[in-house]
């Protein structure tokens, strides 16, 4: 038996005011690519579903000379045809590109992608490497989560049951070298097996910063903190870089196997795949 | 006189229901809606090998809009009542036949256990949630050769092999002993997934004369038989009425939704309607039988075959289905396009508890092509030959006899075929990347058209002329989505001489149309083309006569164009088509024509040994494919396609080139991606999130170049394409990352993870 009610709210106090009320059971119905196939399963067989789609205040994009902000209901699609994201942000235009397929990209929202909490979610390790903040609000308050500590496991984000999330706000790094990539088990509308990114600031060819984050390695997507302290502390040139062996990664990653790769092949791979976006971060041949 | 020339054979003429499917305009089986619908749904085992314990359907039943609730003690016949589905012809007997709906016990996760019809889908679906089920679990078997030991457990009766078949020809010890070059590799294959688009769907009612009638979408309209059979009623009172199909691939050849359809019409005496989910789709239903293939192929120095040794096994699953004649059609053509004078086949097809396999697209033809062509790579590669030009050496050629004793009846185009798709890949690409290789492969095939022989396989059409020129064609063949409906309207069009337009066919009811059988086996057009060729042409026949009467000229000079019967001779010799079809009724003469196509008919095969002709004829070609490898993932792209066929004719242009590039995306999903995988029977690929099929980013624009012999057996010397279309991809794909990479690719899909670990084991190497 299914037992749904629905809320189509007009202002984001609306919708906190539901999920005071209903906590948990309150789910928020973004895009609904993730929602409506966890219902068509039987994962999710009751709750009151409140749909955020047409609330304008979660469609702003806000430009600033050092962060540009989403609002959490842009789609894929509203995010790729911005020109902010065109010309400020093209390294996330390129990722956004290889999302799915047009048809989920114009229902598929940010703030979902994120909230959902996977560990695969395609937006995730490219807003990692730029030191995303992601505002969540409840009807009491409001607080800043940077993403880094956004997610606890699959599924699991630190979103309390009453709290919305509205904004996800991206630093600009105008002089880093930027690059995400993902590997699907095909070119359309795929799943990613392992996802890295990477992102470097280099200095007369001397690696002054680097950030890197992969999806698919672990629970959640994550930071591999080992692997970047290990180049940096090396003090490598950025030719090093690209050519060191990245043995510290493995400290980092905790892949298992499931349908769509084994661990020893996540393990394999993901190191060729950060290799791959620091020679394009750094604007070697790839 | 045959009519020579053509105004729309040949032609890329449009048929009536393109743009709508581009548009969504046409109306499918799950479509349609009548008063008072109830929709139907199935309870399956959640087990791959169990005891059913105990199974409640009380609290189901007592659910308010729930109108019946059946198990098998509410089906007469409830093992299906055939081997082979909707023939005639009855062939040997074989036990592990389908249950309709389990008895006491479950072979496949999946296993149809109850069926529900309630007023709306949701309180179908509630039903099935209230049904309680206990099992009791038996030790289950999943890989064929595991089942094949004698303390396996078994799935029917005392042996899990249902059925083994053998090719013997020469000796191949001793060619083998006398052999300059011998290759020897193991092959794995896919339990690839039809992935049609359109569901199994349908809706059936009880009509007001008693008569069951099934409007669905199906490729053998003569399942009304076997509905028929389960239901213990006369065939006469079961009539299914066929819909334009969204894809088939061999998916819709066995039972689907007809039984259950009929089942709850019959006991509620209402409408009721169903389709598959995608997800029932996935673990509800048979799949390609994965094989496992060992070759072994012998040459001499200088290229010439000299003998072929191979052990084929395939995995049946829970259930016989088609299994044995697949893999008999397999083991004929495990030589592949050659002659080759020592051969040794034996072939095993294993009951499993896994998900069923059944007929599809390539019907055990892609399986041993893999295995042939890879070979023929090795071989190449072995004697620092060039493998097109080994090919050339080895190809069969009209008249040369097969492995079963069969002659090669019409021409055999390879020689062509294969310089046509190497030159048409056209200078080599350059690597996207510095660790991406670029590589390039090929590969030949054969595949029968038409059915086995021995099933004595015949087809019926009716054509007949209206007062004012239009034509009826009234022919029980379902359009797959090939186009089969639009070739015998294009056939009696032009043999009639009348606009395309003016031709309407009927295709499709079981009590309307003439049967003409099933739409498999790249038979349609073979089979339905013929009879609606003979039967045009005897309408065409009376036509001609009786004008002659009135123009005071031989029948012999004749032809009609145009709705104009005229002379070819004599340019002022003409009358309307029209006044001659006005006297033909003034007179009483009839202007319509019943007529039977038969193909070729031989004995049933009493021997495990195959020493008779089998088939009709086949088809021969190539595909040819470059792909790009990369290196540091493992993941293959191809980069261009081309396939190259011999049709015997194209009766529409188009639709060939929609065969060709539909059999070739849907090979190099085999190749690459497509796997149905299950864990201990359990399935773990079930919706297409997992189950990935290429999409358009995946697959080249292919090129298809069409060759026409005029030699085939169908209409105008036309061979069959819907199967052939996808053979070669596959080995093409293996034989070109070879190419690229140097590594063997022995395991089908070659995923991005299984191409990584055969560049690491080469590297470390
Ligand atoms: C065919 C297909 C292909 C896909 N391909 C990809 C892909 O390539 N890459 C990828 O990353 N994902 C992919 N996905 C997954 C999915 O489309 C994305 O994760 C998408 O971004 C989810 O957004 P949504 O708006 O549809 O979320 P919804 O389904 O509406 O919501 C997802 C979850 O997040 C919660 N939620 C949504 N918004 C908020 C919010 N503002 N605050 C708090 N909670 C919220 C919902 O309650 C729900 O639990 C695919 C899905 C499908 C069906």
């Amino acid at each position: 038996m299914r037992n749904f009610r629905f809320l189509q709210p007009d202002s984001v106090s609306t919708v906190l005011k539901a999920k005071e009320e209903e906590r948990e059971n309150g789910r928020i119905l973004a895009g609904g690519t993730n929602l409506l196939s966890y219902i068509k399963m039987g994962r999710v067989k009751e709750g009151l579903l409140i749909d955020i789609t047409r609330l304008d205040e979660l469609k702003q994009i806000e430009d600033t000379e050092n962060e540009v902000s989403f609002g959490a209901s842009l789609t894929i699609t509203e995010l790729l045809n911005s020109s902010v994201v065109q010309n400020r942000l093209s390294y996330l235009h390129d990722t956004l590109t290889h999302f799915a397929n047009p048809l989920i990209r114009n229902q598929a929202t940010l703030g979902g992608n994120i909230a959902d909490g996977s560990p695969i979610a395609d937006t995730i390790p490219i807003l990692l490497v730029l030191d995303a903040t992601v505002t969540a609000a409840s009807s009491k308050s409001e607080r800043i989560i940077p993403l880094k500590e956004f997610f606890v496991g699959p599924g699991k984000t630190v979103l309390a049951a009453d709290e919305l999330l509205v904004k996800v706000s991206v630093p600009v790094h105008e002089s880093s070298g930027v690059k995400m990539i993902k590997l699907g088990l095909r070119n359309g509308t795929a799943c990613s097996v392992t996802s890295a990114a990477v992102r470097v600031e280099q200095d007369n060819k001397k690696l002054r910063e680097i950030r890197i984050a992969l999806g698919g390695v672990a629970p959640t997507p994550i930071r591999a903190y080992n692997c970047e302290n290990a180049l940096l502390d090396g003090l490598f040139d950025i030719e090093a870089a690209a050519g060191a062996e990245l043995e510290a990664l493995q400290q980092d990653i905790n892949p298992i196997s499931d349908v769509r790769g084994t661990a020893e092949y996540r393990r394999g791979v993901s190191v060729n795949l950060v290799k791959r976006a620091l020679r394009s971060a750094a604007g070697m041949e790839v | 006189m045959e009519k020579q020339n053509f105004n729309i054979i040949g032609t890329r003429a449009d048929g009536c229901d393109e743009k709508d499917k581009v548009l969504g305009n046409v109306v499918y089986a799950e479509d349609y809606i009548m008063p008072d619908t109830l929709y139907c749904k199935v309870f399956r085992s959640a087990k791959a090998s169990a005891m059913i314990k105990k199974l409640n359907i009380d609290k189901a039943k007592a659910l308010d809009g729930v109108s019946c609730v059946l198990t098998h003690e509410d089906v007469p016949n409830n093992e299906s009542a055939k081997n082979v589905v909707g023939q005639t012809t009855e062939v040997g007997l074989l036990e592990a036949k389908q249950r309709i709906l389990a008895t006491d016990r479950v072979r496949y996760y999946g296993e149809p256990i109850v069926v529900v019809a309630a007023e709306t889908p949701e309180l179908a679906r509630d039903a099935l949630e209230l049904i309680e089920i206990e099992y009791e679990e038996l030790p289950g078997v999943f890989d064929p050769e595991e089942a094949m030991k004698p303390d396996a457990p078994k799935i029917h009766g005392d042996n899990n092999v249902i059925a083994n078949w053998a090719l013997r020809k020469g000796d191949v010890e001793k060619a083998f002993a006398e052999s300059d070059v011998v290759v020897e590799a193991e092959y794995r294959t896919p339990r690839q997934e039809h992935a049609h688009m359109e569901p199994e769907s349908g809706l059936a009612w009880v009509d007001d004369m008693g008569v069951i009638n099934i409007r669905y979408s199906t490729q053998v309209v003569e399942h009304y038989r076997d509905v028929a059979a389960v239901l213990g009623i006369p065939e006469s009172r079961v009539r299914t009425i066929g819909t334009i199909i969204g894809g088939g691939f061999g998916g819709k050849e066995d039972l689907t939704v007809e039984v259950f359809l009929a089942l709850c019409s019959w006991n509620t005496k209402r409408p009721v309607k169903m389709a598959f989910s995608r997800e029932e789709m996935g673990f509800g239903r048979q799949k390609r039988h994965p094989y496992v293939l060992r070759y072994k192929t012998g040459a001499t120095k200088d290229g010439k075959l000299t003998a072929m040794q191979a052990e084929l096994i395939s995995d049946s699953g829970a259930y016989v289905m088609l299994s044995p004649w697949v893999l008999l059609y397999s083991t004929v053509h495990s030589t592949g396009p050659y002659f080759i004078p020592n051969v040794k086949v034996d072939a095993y097809s294993v009951l499993t508890n896994n998900i069923m396999t059944s007929a599809f697209r390539g019907f055990g033809g892609m399986q041993v092509a893999f295995a042939y062509e890879s070979q023929m790579d090795a071989l190449a590669i072995k004697l620092n030959m060039d493998p097109v030009e080994l090919r050339k050496k080895n190809f069969f050629k009209r008249g040369d006899e097969t492995a079963n004793f069969q002659s090669i009846p019409s021409e055999v185009m390879l020689d062509e075929a294969v310089e046509k798709a190497v030159e048409a890949l056209g200078p080599k690409s350059e690597p996207s990347g510095k660790n991406m290789r670029v590589g390039r492969g090929f590969a030949c095939s054969w595949q029968s058209y038409g059915r086995m022989t021995y099933l004595h396989d015949t087809a019926s059409s009716w054509v007949g002329l209206e007062m004012d020129g239009s034509a009826v064609v009234r022919c029980g063949i379902p359009d797959l989505g090939g186009g089969q409906r639009e070739s015998i309207r294009a056939i009696a069009a032009e043999l009639l001489g009348i606009p395309l337009d003016e031709v309407h066919v009927i295709s499709t009811d079981s009590q309307v149309t003439p049967l003409a059988g099933t739409v498999t086996a790249t038979r349609a057009l073979f089979m339905s083309g013929n009879a609606t060729k003979l039967a045009a042409e005897n309408v065409r026949e009376v036509i001609l006569e009786k004008a002659a009467d009135m123009l005071e000229t031989a029948a012999e000079d004749l032809d009609i164009e145009n709705k104009m019967v005229y002379s070819s001779r004599q340019t002022d010799k003409k009358v309307e088509l029209v006044k001659v079809i006005r006297r033909c009724a003034a007179e009483g003469i009839s202007i319509q024509s019943l007529d039977t196509y038969k193909a070729a008919f031989t004995d049933e095969i009493k021997t495990n040994v195959i020493k008779d002709p089998v088939y009709n004829d086949w088809t021969f070609g190539t595909q040819a494919v470059e792909v790009e490898v990369d290196t540091e993932t493992g993941k293959v792209n191809v980069l261009k396609h081309v396939s190259v066929q011999d049709v015997g004719r194209a009766i529409n242009i188009k639709r060939t080139e929609g065969q060709m590039e539909g059999g070739a995306a849907q090979g190099l999903g085999f190749a690459l991606m497509e796997d149905y995988l299950e864990v201990d029977g359990v399935p773990i690929t079930w919706n297409l999130t997992e189950y990935l099929v290429p999409t358009s980013k995946d697959i080249p624009d292919s090129n298809s170049i069409i060759l026409e012999s005029r030699s085939g057996k169908g209409p105008f010397g036309a061979k069959g394409i819907g199967e052939p279309s996808i053979t070669a991809a596959a080995p093409a794909v293996a034989n070109a990352i070879r190419d690229a990479v140097g590594i063997k690719v022995l395991h089908l899909p070659a995923t991005p993870e299984r191409v990584f670990w055969e560049l690491q084991k080469k590297h470390q190497s």
